[in-house]
């Protein structure tokens, strides 16, 4: 039983285990860490699931270290200009919502449905900063802008992946923090209406420093991403958004 | 209503969002084309709408049809249909518009289908009847609005004010969502007309304590404060002129005052919390008097009609603070349409502008060349003052005669009335500045405009009220929400009433009061500080800018510290 406890603590990171789970993400290879921000969720949610619901006094401090990595690792976003490094900061920002999610009754499919809407973006991210990186040397967006008007297929995808980690509808994490905050007690919903604030802001500031700016010339040799690849987004965009509003409606008819 | 009524509310929001997907797809290699989609498919919403608004008209009072998705669903009342015609009817001109004006652009077919994916979303909004739907719709303007006002990545300028509009609009939603929980928690249903049917039964229930109705209410209303950028949540919007003009006009005609939209469309839950009228008709005053002493204060002319768009949202909020609300929605479409004319047509201003030689004409000239007399002749103006105080009087009197024996403790009216003054009274003073070799005939047109405004506006105004809210009871049960002790509300109006008649004298005797006061005096010194005050704009966007700013720098340092661990 503590093995799994800690396992999952590890595994849906919380603070101060966060600061040493994320040293080693960064410290991986740029694939494994794309393919370990959406295993690393999920199989602490399908963890959590098989664990019993703990007692009152630890549910609050679990709850409260939850709110508090996740409003943390938001605030500190804010001022992240590299790609792989936004997408892990955003990850550890979000998973602490599965804590809450299986503290307040969630279980089973449904805890993992939540745990991918809320991880699936970081991933995706972490992938787009691999092209990003294979095109302009480096997945840095504070010194060159106007990546839409070089990139245009990457400069959408990275929009659109963006807006799906900021939890905006119809993307899963939408439906699954408003699930969430149906659940939550008021100073808890207060807490996760900020950190929706925070994201959004975050998100923001990031689609500035891709979309505006001085121009970022295109490096010879370099181009966009591929209609098959583009196709390949929108394809997972649309599924996401599918699976979304069946999980919306299934949800609220129980 | 009629059976085909529910698959054309399905189609309202649908063939737009279907618009948005085929314009870039039809696009490849002929932008033009995209245009042209778009175009024939707002065209088709258009009349979509008008075909609905025949239907609400025609249908007994008070009906309203429901389409159910599962949880979601789409509702259609004179309110929706009202709104649907609105944002339909711009959206095509503005769509035509950008036909052309956009042609030289690039992204020209990514435009039309953040254009298309915009009116898609505001239909889906004003036509939805539950609270997921509208929350995910209230969302979705905001993102949607970034794109559109920064769609000129060549401007930095532009996305930095897209990204200050995305923020506070944000910060409204939130609000939103928190009034959306509360209300489910306490009645148990997202569904708008069984929420409102249970808030109606229960409408001082409380949950832990905390009073649900007036709570959510507060909630409500804050949301629409930061959507229709009143005090302090303003900053936004007189910056947004950087983004392209049809933006502009979609924008300050149907975006921004989704806040009066949404005072309606939860007008049921406000019956039950007069104080959250209160609080609006208060921010909506404070509001109308800094924008429109911020637009007087302007040498930018589009963040001057930025501020003017601002003060009249100040007007449209404080009508829904009176318990006015369909004058709230009149005085939307009215404004809607006449500053989407003024937006689109400010680009022949500065074509007229480019043309006149900027040489004033003189008294010298106009006598020898245009050969009209010397001095203009001017209406006699107390004669003129005394329509502004006699039509009134007279309205008010017939009114008490015919309409009923009670009409001067119907605060609702009198309301109605004082509007109607207020914009007939701007109307006379429009001609009264206008030259007339005749001044007699001036003095009639005078006469003439006022009682057609005052009449017309109380008349009008009246009629929309019976279209959107047929019954009696809730018509009622508004005014007295935002009802106010009699002696009070006669104090207030003739403060009011004292106010702006010292003001538009203020006004027209403004070059002869020598308002600045003379270099070294005590007043010159205020009237100079005062005037950086209103020209830096209260500071307000300094305050914002200072706060995130420190923000972002404290986060920068922990994540040094930490080292972006």
């Amino acid at each position: 039983m503590m093995v799994q406890w800690i396992a999952a603590l590890v595994m849906l990171q919380l603070l101060p285990l966060s600061l040493a789970v994320n040293a080693v993400l960064q410290a991986l290879p740029a694939a494994v860490r794309a393919a370990l921000l959406l295993a690393l969720p999920l199989g602490g949610a399908a963890l959590l699931a098989s664990l019993p619901p703990p007692s009152a006094t630890v549910a609050q401090a679990l709850q409260g270290l939850a709110l508090l990595t996740a409003l943390l690792y938001g605030w500190r976003l804010l001022a992240v200009r590299e790609l792989f490094i936004w997408a892990r900061l955003q990850a550890t920002s979000a998973w602490p919502l599965v804590w809450l999610a299986w503290l307040h009754g969630v279980g089973g499919g449904w805890l993992l449905a939540v745990a991918a809407a809320l991880a699936l973006p970081a991933a995706v991210l972490t992938v787009l900063g691999c092209a990003l990186r294979q095109r302009t040397g480096g997945a840095y967006l504070g010194l060159r802008g106007r990546l839409g008007a070089a990139f245009p297929r990457l400069g959408a995808a990275l929009a659109v992946a963006v807006l799906a980690a900021l939890a905006a509808p119809p993307f899963p994490g939408f439906f699954a923090v408003l699930g969430l905050l149906a659940l939550l007690p008021a100073p808890a919903a207060v807490a996760v209406l900020a950190l929706w604030l925070l994201w959004s802001w975050a998100a923001a500031r990031l689609w500035q420093l891709a979309l505006y700016g001085p121009a970022w010339p295109r490096p010879a040799g370099r181009s966009d991403l591929g209609a098959a690849a583009a196709a390949g987004w929108v394809a997972l965009a649309a599924a996401a958004v599918a699976l979304a509003l069946i999980g919306s409606w299934t949800w609220s008819m129980r | 209503m009629d059976q085909w009524v529910e698959p054309c509310l399905v189609l309202l929001p649908g063939l737009p969002a279907l618009s948005a997907a085929l314009a870039p797809l039809t696009a490849a290699g002929r932008p033009l084309r995209a245009a042209r989609v778009s175009i024939g498919l707002t065209t088709a919403t258009f009349a979509v709408a008008l075909a609905l608004l025949a239907a609400v008209l025609r249908a007994p009072q008070g009906s309203v049809t429901l389409v159910q998705f599962g949880p979601a669903g789409l509702m259609l009342d004179p309110l929706a249909v009202a709104m649907a015609v609105l944002v339909a009817g711009i959206s095509l001109i503005v769509h035509v518009y950008a036909k052309r004006y956009m042609a030289d652009e690039p992204g020209y077919a990514r435009f039309f289908a953040l254009l298309d994916a915009m009116t898609a979303v505001i239909l889906l909004m004003v036509t939805a009847s539950d609270l997921v739907v509208l929350l995910a719709t209230w969302f979705l303007v905001g993102v949607l609005l970034y794109f559109l006002l920064g769609f000129d990545t060549t401007r930095e300028a532009s996305g930095r004010y897209a990204f200050w509009t995305f923020l506070t609009f944000r910060v409204g939603d939130l609000p939103l969502v928190a009034a959306a929980l509360l209300l489910w928690h306490g009645y148990g249903t997202l569904q708008l007309p069984e929420l409102f049917a249970r808030v109606a039964a229960q409408p001082h229930l409380a949950v832990g304590g905390v009073p649900v109705a007036a709570t959510a209410a507060l909630l409500v209303a804050l949301a629409a404060f930061a959507r229709s950028a009143q005090f302090p949540l303003h900053t936004w919007l007189p910056y947004t002129m950087d983004g392209p003009t049809p933006v502009s006009a979609l924008m300050h005609a149907g975006i921004v005052n989704a806040g009066g939209f949404l005072f309606n469309r939860f007008a049921p839950l406000f019956i039950h919390t007069p104080d959250v009228l209160h609080l609006a008709f208060v921010v909506g005053l404070v509001t109308a008097l800094i924008g429109s002493a911020l637009m007087l204060t302007q040498n930018d002319i589009k963040k001057s009609l930025g501020y003017s768009t601002m003060g009249q949202m100040g007007f449209m909020i404080m009508e829904c603070g009176l318990g006015a609300f369909s004058l709230a929605i009149y005085h939307l479409i009215a404004h809607g349409l006449f500053k989407a004319t003024l937006f689109l047509g400010s680009g022949n201003v500065i074509g007229d502008t480019r043309k006149d030689d900027g040489v004033p004409a003189d008294d010298i000239y106009t006598f020898v060349v245009e050969r009209r007399p010397l001095r203009a002749v001017k209406v006699p103006w107390l004669l003129a003052a005394l329509i502004t105080v006699l039509v009134p009087a007279v309205v008010l009197g017939l009114s008490h005669w015919l309409v009923a024996a009670d009409f001067f403790h119907k605060q609702g009216a009198v309301v109605l009335l004082f509007f109607g003054w207020v914009t007939g009274a701007q109307v006379f003073f429009a001609i009264h500045k206008l030259p007339s070799e005749n001044p007699w005939r001036s003095l009639t047109f005078v006469l003439l405009s006022f009682v057609i405004v005052v009449i017309g506006y109380t008349v009008i105004a009246h009629a929309f009220e019976m279209f959107l809210y047929p019954d009696p009871v809730m018509r009622d049960a508004t005014y007295a929400a935002a009802g106010i002790n009699l002696l009070v509300f006669d104090l207030l109006i003739v403060a009011v009433t004292v106010a702006l008649v010292g003001a538009w004298l203020v006004t027209f005797y403004a070059q002869s009061l020598d308002l600045e006061g003379r270099p070294g005096t005590l007043w010159h010194a205020v009237y100079l500080n005062l005037y950086a005050l209103f020209s830096r704009e209260f500071y307000v966007s300094d305050v914002y800018l200072r706060l995130s700013r420190a923000a972002v720098d404290s986060a920068k340092r922990v994540n040094v510290a930490l080292r972006w661990m």
